[in-house]
């Protein structure tokens, strides 16, 4: 079709995507204080307490959880959901590619003009259902990463350019309206993160500290620009062949290929493209596995609950170190890794590893830092329970 | 009709020992004594269907349910023909003999604290009660179901309380020595003039700050706090109450092994902002707690500093204060309830410009806090003056407080402390309206300092001063009381009277603040009175 008159914005490719990127360098560079507007969307009662993370009724239990006492179900079928990424109530935020086209997934044009250096469809485990108490009972099916760009940060993405645009509601996010309760799992696929609080216990003085993380932009996908705990990390199979889906379907398994991969630095590759990870014969497992049944290690489940702004679901848990365990297996603590690097506090002593879990640095990171609604949520809950965490 | 009771209780309840056949009471003579002596015994449940009891009851007057419990014919065998005197139902109470007269004759107590506190004390079945008994965690610890005593038959409890009354002891006695030594593991620029009393620069007001111009918000959704009295660093400043259980919170421990005269836990203003401007103004903005959240904390965080300086320290490393550590930032006013006391040094002004200021002595044996020391005159709690009265209403003015504390603590009159039916009317109230047209004229000038913390407890405070022209404070004050009934003297040189006041000079500041036990709030609105001396005693501007 031919128009005589000045090309519009929408149509064209070029000004289609400076928008589509402005946007997207918004939302990485502002996610905190569009956090705070995405809150106004909901009300206090659909809140964890005392956070900015969304719940269900019983997802978050009364008390902290062993992680041992939590159960996973597996669901040969995952049912389809009447949401998915190629929504075309996305269409206004989808960029025009050179051909004309739009881009037909939010991860279509992330990988093509905001490529981050980890980018990978991965197959994921996908939440289908959680029945909570005190022993804690979650449904998991097969899912994929991407599932999690194209509907969370699209999400995300529309509601920034409204923002900016100046016009916030349902009627200017099409796609968050049709999407509607996105705790509702049944609605939209759900991939689900561990994030993990490291706390290292030193029993002689009753002190403890933790693991804090700063996401740099520049290299992750989502959640950029924000304080978060460490390890964070999808759970997800080690590779997409079939033979891992069964052996790595397990919390602490995945959280313990985490702790190897983000505070030590260690690979992740497995060798699992050729053979299941066979964990028993991996010493780091091995030690850190012997120190849970010795009661040196002790992991917890703190619920799950998602963030505002992008939907992304996030499982709770802290894992417990006492001193001298911690120090041993993580003596070469990076500084620096592939997302961003760990926040140290100077002390004076010169030998901080993290920052001390105490309530003014509770308070700090939870209302004045831009910190991911996940990992303040686990902050406030760890401290919340610190008597029975540290005990 | 004493025929009707009948008792089957034949050991008793306290020791075991076996009763006579002829005693009803339930208790060993030993026993009864003490029991006498602390609080109410125990009751048959047929008791509560006396006439009077139940009369009292369905008119919902608590007087008069403590009048007819006393007199039921059930005490006479254990307290003779007139039954219980209104001074033992006080001691179980933690009342004087005077106020449960003026409960018994007065109108309905309302404060539903108060109604929780004596139903509990009475044990009167919540049955029959028009108001419900709260069922928390702790309402196991918080009912005195078993009379007060002074050894926990169970050895291992009895020494805990022991060694915690020991420390409490020696918190009360020493608290100016205990200050000075607990500042010392702060910063030192945070002393406010040398004193005890800690606060970062952002706290205090550059100048004075006259009170009309310090604005008060009502802050409609504070930040919950993440610390209080139930936190699990505070266990070790709290004694066992059986052998596997400690005192839920430290306010509990109080009022069961060394209560005080005034032990009442009462609605408080919680301070959750504080900003002093360039331009001699500031805002401090507020919500609501109790007075108790306030103990709850700080009182376990002195108890814990006097514990750790007991094993022969006398400046205890922070690895013995897991409570302290555990605040960590003494200043944030999210972590923990933060509960200013309002602390004003009154001056008294003479025409020729000197002046003559106030202290008070805090008796130990009668007071909650800071006993054993001079203290600033007035000061108290900052509180509405009802549970009626709106919390953000007319209560909500630090100058209102202050002159109830001052018709209270200087001219000995009745406490509006938030247990009165009905909200206060400031308006009609001839002392407030007299220093009202003082503010007005000049003569009568009130100025706030900042906020603090004392090192030693972490608990808040406002230094204010107020400053009373020598005529208007004649007419005002010429008869103050010399002592009052939370056990305060009003300080006195030996020769003069008390209404005279101390010579406000350089000489009686520095004795008072090198040689004798201060408390940090009194010194720190000592010092810098003195230090603003010229600003505060600088004609009025309307004076004659």
């Amino acid at each position: 079709m031919a128009t005589a008159g000045p090309t519009r914005i929408e149509d064209d490719p070029a000004a289609s995507r400076d928008a589509w990127l402005r946007t997207r360098t918004y939302l990485n560079g502002h996610r905190h204080e569009l956090t705070d507007a995405a809150l106004r969307d909901f009300k206090p009662e659909d809140f964890i307490p005392g956070t900015r993370l969304l719940a269900r009724p019983g997802w978050i239990p009364d008390h902290p959880v062993p992680l041992e006492d939590v159960q996973l179900a597996w669901a040969d079928e995952a049912p389809a959901t009447p949401i998915d990424g190629d929504a075309s109530e996305l269409d206004r935020i989808r960029p025009i590619s050179d051909d004309r086209t739009r881009f037909r997934r939010y991860s279509d044009a992330v990988e093509h003009l905001a490529r981050p250096r980890l980018f990978e469809n991965r197959s994921c485990y996908r939440l289908l259902d959680v029945d909570g108490g005190v022993r804690p009972s979650l449904t998991f099916g097969l899912g994929a990463y991407f599932d999690v760009i194209d509907i969370c940060e699209a999400a995300a993405h529309e509601f920034t350019a409204a923002q900016l645009d100046g016009q916030a509601g349902p009627p200017t996010t099409p796609f968050r309206a049709m999407v509607g309760d996105p705790t509702d799992l049944a609605r939209r696929p759900v991939m689900a993160a561990t994030s993990t609080m490291v706390l290292r216990l030193d029993r002689a003085t009753g002190d403890a500290e933790f693991v804090l993380h700063w996401r740099d932009p520049a290299k992750v996908a989502s959640g950029g620009g924000l304080y978060q705990v460490m390890p964070v990390g999808m759970f997800q199979p080690s590779h997409d062949a079939a033979w891992n889906q069964a052996n790595d379907f397990d919390l602490w398994r995945s959280i313990s290929r985490e702790l190897s991969e983000e505070l030590l630095g260690s690979t992740e590759d497995y060798g699992s493209g050729i053979a299941p990870i066979d964990y028993d014969a991996w010493g780091f497992y091995r030690s850190l596995w012997h120190a849970r049944t010795d009661g040196r290690l002790r992991v917890f489940w703190l619920g799950l609950g998602m963030d505002p702004l992008t939907y992304v679901t996030d499982m709770l848990t802290v894992a417990v170190f006492d001193a001298d365990l911690f120090d041993q297996t993580f003596q070469r603590l990076v500084t620096t890794n592939d997302e961003g690097h760990r926040v140290e506090l100077e002390d004076g002593t010169g030998r901080a590893s993290g920052i001390p879990f105490r309530a003014d640095q509770i308070m700090r990171l939870t209302h004045d830092e831009p910190m991911q609604p996940a990992g303040a949520a686990l902050l406030h809950l760890a401290w919340k329970h610190r008597a029975q965490l540290l005990s | 009709m004493p025929g009707s009771l009948s008792i089957s209780v034949r050991e008793c309840r306290l020791c075991g020992t076996d009763l006579a056949a002829d005693n009803q009471s339930g208790l060993c003579s030993p026993c009864q004594h003490q029991s006498k002596a602390s609080a109410a015994p125990e009751v048959p449940d047929d008791f509560w269907d006396a006439a009077p009891l139940r009369q009292a009851l369905s008119d919902r007057h608590m007087g008069q349910v403590i009048r007819a419990y006393r007199q039921h014919p059930f005490h006479r065998a254990a307290f003779g023909r007139r039954g219980i005197p209104q001074s033992s139902v006080g001691d179980w109470l933690v009342l004087t003999q005077a106020q449960v007269s003026r409960m018994e004759s007065g109108s309905p107590p309302r404060n539903l604290d108060t109604l929780i506190h004596i139903a509990r004390a009475l044990r009167v079945p919540p049955g029959l009660l028009w108001f419900s008994l709260p069922q928390t965690e702790s309402g196991a610890a918080d009912r005195p179901h078993l009379p007060r005593q002074d050894q926990h038959p169970e050895p291992v409890v009895q020494a805990s309380q022991e060694a915690w009354r020991s420390v409490r002891r020696r918190l009360n006695a020493e608290r100016a020595v205990l200050s000075e030594a607990a500042a010392q593991l702060y910063d030192p620029t945070l002393r406010v003039e040398s004193s005890a009393l800690l606060a970062p620069a952002a706290w205090l007001a550059q100048e004075p700050v006259p009170l009309e111009r310090v604005t008060l918000r009502w802050d409609p959704a504070p930040v919950v706090p993440i610390l209080d009295g139930t936190a699990h660093e505070s266990l070790g400043t709290r004694p066992l109450r059986l052998p596997d259980q400690r005192f839920d919170r430290y306010t509990l421990a109080v009022r069961y092994l060394d209560s005080p005269t005034l032990f009442e836990n009462r609605p408080s203003y919680r301070l959750t902002g504080v900003r002093w401007g360039g331009d001699g103004a500031g805002e401090l903005r507020f919500s609501l707690a109790t007075y108790f959240d306030k103990l709850d904390l700080c009182e376990a965080i002195g108890h814990e500093f006097a514990a750790a300086t007991e094993s022969g320290s006398d400046h205890p490393r922070w690895g013995q204060l897991a409570l302290r550590r555990a605040v960590g930032d003494p200043f944030d006013l999210r972590i923990r309830p933060m509960i200013p006391a309002i602390t004003t040094l009154l001056l008294r002004r003479r025409p020729d410009g000197e002046a003559t200021f106030f202290l008070h002595w805090r008796d130990p044996g009668r007071v909650a806090t800071a006993g054993g020391l001079y203290d600033a005159i007035p000061a108290g709690e900052f509180q509405p003056s009802s549970v009626l009265a709106p919390p953000d209403g007319p209560d909500f003015d630090l100058w209102r407080n202050i002159v109830r504390e001052l018709n209270e603590e200087l001219l000995g009159a009745p406490e509006f402390d938030g247990s009165a039916g009905r909200p206060l009317d400031y308006e009609r109230w001839t002392l407030y309206r007299a220093l009202q047209r003082g503010r007005e004229t000049g003569a009568v000038r009130a100025y706030c300092f900042g906020v603090g913390c004392d090192a030693l407890t972490l608990a808040a405070t406002i230094p204010s001063v107020l400053v009373i022209d020598d005529g208007i404070f004649d007419e005002l004050f010429g008869d103050i009381a010399p002592q009052n009934a939370e056990g305060i003297t009003v300080a006195a040189l030996p020769e003069q009277q008390p209404a005279t006041g101390i010579p406000f000079t350089e000489q009686n500041i520095t004795r008072f603040l090198r040689n004798e036990p201060l408390a940090p709030p009194g010194a720190a609105c000592l010092a810098l009175a003195w230090k603003h001396r010229r600003l505060l005693l600088a004609p009025s501007p309307c004076a004659p």
